[in-house]
């Protein structure tokens, strides 16, 4: 059985780079062209700098560790976010799955507060912070990196159907979220 | 809210919040210098430069470690309490570390003493669980798609069944039977029922289910009923039943829409259920006819005491204690270090302590904290020189036999 966090193994060139310099000067180059890019999705996914930085980092060094099984560095995009899509998948899988408010809040939100929902930005927020892993990653996937479900699937080497349904209940939960945090109809 | 309305809205969200930030200048050089790192730690014996410091670097260790194990030793609270049981990235040496890419399950005396790795090379695993007489663990495999039980005694580790659409909503839970002769199974497709026997190497009897489209199982203390929450379609309610298992009829106790039932944890003394719904955190009596609120939020995690006196729910960076009966919050207990979030509470077998978990603002795990009912005794388990190596994640008591 394949791995979850097992990478795409493209074979479709042989390998062109060999010796450990070679090695070290492609992945460094590759790794400088998307790090940034890749930092910006794993922040998409995790919601905050700390944690983003930690999975781009840790993300970078599984890659390298896999290094030899990318054979054609022009697949290294979608390989790459295999591997960070599922280091940010394992991160908020060991994090806690219910962050516990603070009980005053609930309280004060319980007994009616007039300032309730007026945040748009943290409706959306609150409401992404409510998905499960595999939710906040097809939503950033398709929302932040504009990929198509087509593209994701490909990338994620998951069924178009399965990113169909992930995305079609992520929207369904956040719209259901949004609409009782601010008090619209959630029809 | 109109789908399309919400697209548009979360592409804004994103180029707002996400849009244009870069990676930070330490991260730039922390990811250019993987390759050489890497290096570095498996090619020292290129150069005598480096025998020379890991030399160096091995004797300050062993200065630092025969230092530390001078110190008096920490006051270990729940050694009498047997084990705790763990999973975690496994370093080089074999003992957990706090980064990896697999893991393994563990036990450890609760002061991180006597560390056994039970598992190898088995992927990813998740919700160690012991049986109530201390002797198995039951854990998810997540890579392999399977739950399976180990037992500490033998270290036979036996398959008990596949299990697809891991890594949904909800989360998956694993509850042994009062018994230890059968393990309940639910993920976000259906419950299902185990049969093990009661030992850890006996053949398995096999696998019902007993429930589609429901999840968050628990048993009743009798271990002839099992409570779980049926989901009514994707997000729009549920319904929480109680299964006889038996053959007897189902019950339902209660129905909510816009909102999933939490998980429901049967009293020990089977008079209350606690559960988690719109309302907050309730307690509904097994027949329906007794049902209130105890804690007026819709966060946080619960756990009963081993007596059915308590309900500990973990909120904010806090444990509240409810009396069931009451109806009333009793006790506050500020459960880990100021600011942190607090989760997992759990009762020891003897129900002296309550140990929860702590995250820091960005959900990373910080610590395991135990605390008395009553708010005394508040300290963070220590584990000695190996503090940052043991414990990684959540562990659990071991029952007591």
């Amino acid at each position: 059985m394949q791995r979850a966090d097992a990478p795409d193994v493209v074979e479709l060139e042989p390998r062109v780079e060999r010796g450990a310099t070679a090695r070290s000067d492609s992945f460094q180059r590759l790794a400088d062209q998307h790090l940034d890019a890749s930092y910006g999705l794993a922040y998409a996914i995790l919601g905050n700098p700390a944690d983003a930085q930690d999975a781009t980092h840790d993300a970078f060094v599984t890659a390298w560790r896999k290094w030899g099984s990318l054979r054609d560095l022009s697949a290294f995009e979608a390989w790459f976010t295999r591997i960070l899509v599922n280091t940010c998948r394992n991160r908020m899988r060991r994090a806690f799955r219910t962050r516990p408010l603070d009980l005053s809040d609930e309280l004060r939100a319980a007994a009616g507060d007039p300032y309730r929902g007026s945040d748009d930005r943290a409706l959306i927020g609150a409401a992404l912070a409510g998905l499960s892993a595999d939710h906040r990653i097809v939503v950033a996937l398709r929302f932040y990196r504009d990929l198509t479900v087509d593209e994701i699937a490909r990338w994620l080497s998951l069924p178009a159907g399965t990113v169909k349904s992930r995305l079609h209940y992520a929207l369904i939960q956040m719209g259901t979220a949004i609409d009782g945090a601010s008090g619209e109809d959630v029809r | 809210m109109n789908e399309q309305v919400l697209e548009q809205r979360l592409k804004g969200w994103y180029a707002n919040e996400v849009g244009g930030v870069t990676a930070s200048e330490s991260l730039r050089a922390s990811v250019a210098d993987i390759p050489h790192a890497t290096r570095r730690r498996f090619g020292f014996g290129r150069s005598p430069a480096w025998a020379l410091v890991l030399l160096l670097a091995l004797l300050v260790a062993l200065a630092v470690g025969a230092m530390l194990s001078a110190r008096p030793p920490r006051p270990v609270i729940a050694v009498e309490n047997g084990l705790v049981a763990f999973v975690a990235p496994v370093g080089q040496n074999g003992l957990p570390v706090t980064v990896g890419f697999e893991s393994d399950l563990f036990v450890a005396n609760a002061d991180g003493s006597a560390i056994r790795r039970l598992t190898t090379g088995e992927g990813q695993l998740l919700l160690p669980t012991w049986s109530p007489d201390g002797s198995r663990i039951a854990f998810l495999a997540a890579d392999r798609a399977s739950v399976r039980v180990t037992d500490l005694s033998t270290g036979a580790m036996r398959l008990i069944t596949r299990v697809a659409g891991f890594g949904k909503d909800p989360p998956f839970v694993l509850a042994w039977s009062p018994d230890g002769t059968r393990l309940l199974i639910g993920d976000d497709t259906s419950v299902r029922i185990a049969g093990i026997g009661d030992t850890g190497t006996s053949a398995h009897v096999g696998v019902r289910i007993i429930r589609e489209h429901a999840g968050f199982p628990a048993w009743s203390a009798d271990g002839r009923h099992v409570v779980l929450a049926e989901f009514i379609g994707s997000f729009i309610g549920s319904r929480l039943i109680v299964v006889d298992l038996g053959g007897g009829q189902d019950r339902i106790l209660a129905t909510q829409t816009g909102y999933r039932f939490g998980p429901p944890q049967w009293s020990p003394d089977g008079r209350w259920i606690a559960f988690r719904s719109d309302r907050g955190i309730e307690i509904i009596s097994p027949t329906g006819e007794q049902r209130h609120v105890l804690v007026p939020s819709s966060q946080g995690e619960m756990a009963w005491s081993p007596d059915a006196s308590l309900l500990a729910v973990s909120f904010g960076a806090g444990i509240l204690t409810a009396k069931p009966d009451g109806g009333q919050l009793s006790v506050v207990v500020h459960a880990g270090e100021a600011g942190a979030y607090v989760s997992r509470p759990r009762w020891s077998p003897d129900g002296n302590w309550i140990s929860s978990d702590t995250a820091d603002a960005a959900g990373s795990w910080t610590g395991t904290w135990i605390v008395r009912p009553d708010g005394t005794g508040r300290q963070r388990l220590e584990t000695g020189p190996l503090r940052t190596l043991v414990f990684p994640v959540p562990w659990t008591w071991q029952p007591v036999r």
